[in-house]
């Protein structure tokens, strides 16, 4: 299991965040700012670097850099005071592992984290297609930490929407993206999905592709949304017949969260559209 | 130049196309219907069929898939009473040259047959990736021609939107089309655009993606789109410098006329959205 360093020991969030990695069994060291963690690193080896909730992502990107001119391999969780879709796209092409701004969630945080420390591969699998604010277009490896890792850039990137706005969107999100890579892959790393996301003054429009075959909606039994009007439960007796885990609500959530989904004829494109009371056009 | 025959000699609408194609010096002939068609069919060779406007699709394409038993090659312009977007697809899958259904213009579907008997390279010109009502994906080969065609697709598919909105999106997707065939892939037949047209509850949504390198919105100083506030026609100065032909209106004319017009960083991918309820989108949904 690989070190994890975490910048910036005077904040609660990171006592927090240190707290919940102990609780990982994941050995981490604190320290107070860029210098340190300059200095700790070149010292000894860490796979992860969290770091400090009160810095700018351009000031965290600058000491990414830093830090890996002395360790090329390192992950860097970027955690900022707040974001512009210009930092986010920074930070993606940077291959930062994870961006998150306030409301932090140490929790979140700290599971990403072992996933970084835990994780050999990762740097490639989001691959910048298209990248300006209101527009991202990426290539996403099949495998569920890239989906978690996307998700915290899209929520970045949807920062300017009301805060309910944004929760729905990206649980939406979050259900096709799943549902892409296990349903379009079967979570194979090997295999990508590709995802849109387009703000506009008007609406959030999200497309994802995945590779595989589609799926034809009558044969939807085992998710919640293929059930019959007079039997909302009737997934729940599929999915126990087909050995399936409990769940196959996604689809249902999806639809119920934004305003407009729809899947091309096979089933394997779906468009997303959230739309946006009327707002400045500067776009997340 | 290959032979037209028009099936329906009885109506006023084929007369006016007989006319016009006479004009532009098209040799033709008239069928009084579908039997009398596979039957000159079958007794001289015709490179096009324009079916009569007040048949249904349907008919339409049983009728073609007959005479192509006896001409493989024959290309095919769909005129109907009405269509819906289920018959559309069909018309695309079955390699329907064009499909046009009332307002009709003769003087349009004329152009369109003296592009269908004077081409030979279109069969394979307009692949359907996917294609379900709401949601029609196709791959397009870089041709004037195969805009043209396509156009006449989407137009249909979009009737039922209400006429000015359906007129102010497909002037902008041309616009759009046209473009990125031209500045994409410089009108070059072996290389293709996508084009996705998505119909929602309250948006139709089209997106388009050359093969080009994009552009810069900042290089863009030969379109109007590009001007400076105080200055609304400095593009046209450029332009005559340039060489170029007058014009370089249509992005500002694209962007007019949908509610949102957005390009990739590099530009060589576009999404169009307009929305259905007159722009109050985030207001509850009207029925379709």
């Amino acid at each position: 299991m690989s070190r994890i360093l975490v910048i910036g020991d005077h904040c609660h969030l990171n006592e927090a965040i240190a707290a919940a990695l102990t609780a990982f069994n994941l050995p981490l060291e604190c320290c107070p700012e860029h210098a340190d963690a300059l200095a700790r690193l070149r010292m000894q080896s860490f796979a992860a670097v969290i770091t400090s909730c009160d810095s700018e992502v351009e000031a965290d990107l600058a000491l990414l850099a830093e830090m890996r001119g002395v360790q090329p391999e390192l992950k860097c969780i970027v955690l900022a005071r707040s974001s512009t879709p210009d930092d986010v796209i920074a930070a993606l092409r940077a291959h930062v592992f994870a961006c998150y701004t306030p409301p932090f969630s140490a929790g979140e945080i700290a599971r990403v984290a072992f996933y970084a420390a835990t994780d050999g591969e990762g740097k490639d699998d989001i691959q910048i297609l298209s990248a300006k604010p209101g527009w991202l277009s990426v290539r996403v490896n099949c495998r569920m930490v890239t989906a978690e890792r996307l998700m915290t850039f899209e929520r970045e990137l949807s920062a300017l929407l009301p805060e309910h706005r944004r929760r729905e969107m990206m649980q939406a999100l979050r259900e096709i993206i799943m549902n892409s890579m296990e349903h379009g892959a079967g979570f194979n790393p090997d295999q990508t999905i590709e995802v849109i996301a387009i703000c506009t003054a008007r609406s959030l429009v999200f497309y994802v592709r995945d590779p595989g075959s589609g799926f034809d909606r009558e044969h939807l039994k085992h998710a919640a949304i293929g059930n019959p009007p007079d039997n909302p439960a009737a997934h729940i007796l599929e999915r126990e017949k087909a050995g399936m885990r409990p769940g196959g609500y996604g689809l249902l959530v999806a639809s119920g969260t934004v305003d407009e989904l729809i899947f091309n004829e096979i089933g394997n494109e779906v468009l997303l559209i959230k739309y946006l009371p009327a707002m400045a056009a500067d776009g997340a | 130049m290959s032979r037209i025959l028009i099936i329906g000699d009885h109506c006023n609408l084929s007369s006016e196309i007989g006319t016009a194609l006479n004009a532009l010096e098209l040799p033709l002939e008239y069928a009084a219907g579908h039997a009398d068609a596979l039957k000159r069919l079958r007794m001289r060779s015709f490179g096009v069929v324009v079916t009569n406007c007040d048949s249904a699709v349907e008919e339409d394409l049983a009728l073609l898939a007959e005479m192509r038993e006896v001409r493989p090659g024959l290309k095919c312009i769909v005129l109907a009473r009405q269509s819906t977007p289920d018959e559309v697809i069909k018309a695309l899958r079955a390699r329907v040259f064009a499909c046009f259904s009332p307002p009709f213009d003769a003087e349009e579907i004329a152009h369109m047959a003296h592009y269908a008997a004077s081409d030979s390279a279109w069969r394979d010109d307009i692949q359907v990736l996917s294609a379900k009502p709401g949601w029609v994906s196709v791959r397009v080969n870089c041709r004037l021609i195969t805009a043209e065609r396509l156009m006449t697709f989407a137009k249909e598919l979009s009737m039922r939107l209400p006429e000015n909105t359906r007129q102010e999106m497909m002037q902008a997707l041309r616009e759009i089309l046209l473009n990125a065939m031209e500045h994409g892939a410089a009108f070059n037949p072996e290389q293709v655009v996508e084009v996705t047209a998505i119909r929602t509850a309250r948006s139709f949504v089209f997106y388009v993606h050359d093969p080009g390198a994009g552009f810069r919105r900042e290089l863009l100083t030969h379109a109007a789109v590009a001007n400076p506030d105080d200055d609304p026609t400095a593009h046209l100065t450029l332009r005559e410098e340039a060489g170029l032909r007058p014009g370089g209106y249509g992005l500002l004319l694209a962007q007019g006329t949908v509610d949102e017009l957005i390009y990739s960083e590099i530009g060589n991918e576009v999404l169009l959205i307009k929305y259905l309820d007159g722009g109050n989108s985030a207001e509850p949904a009207h029925t379709t």
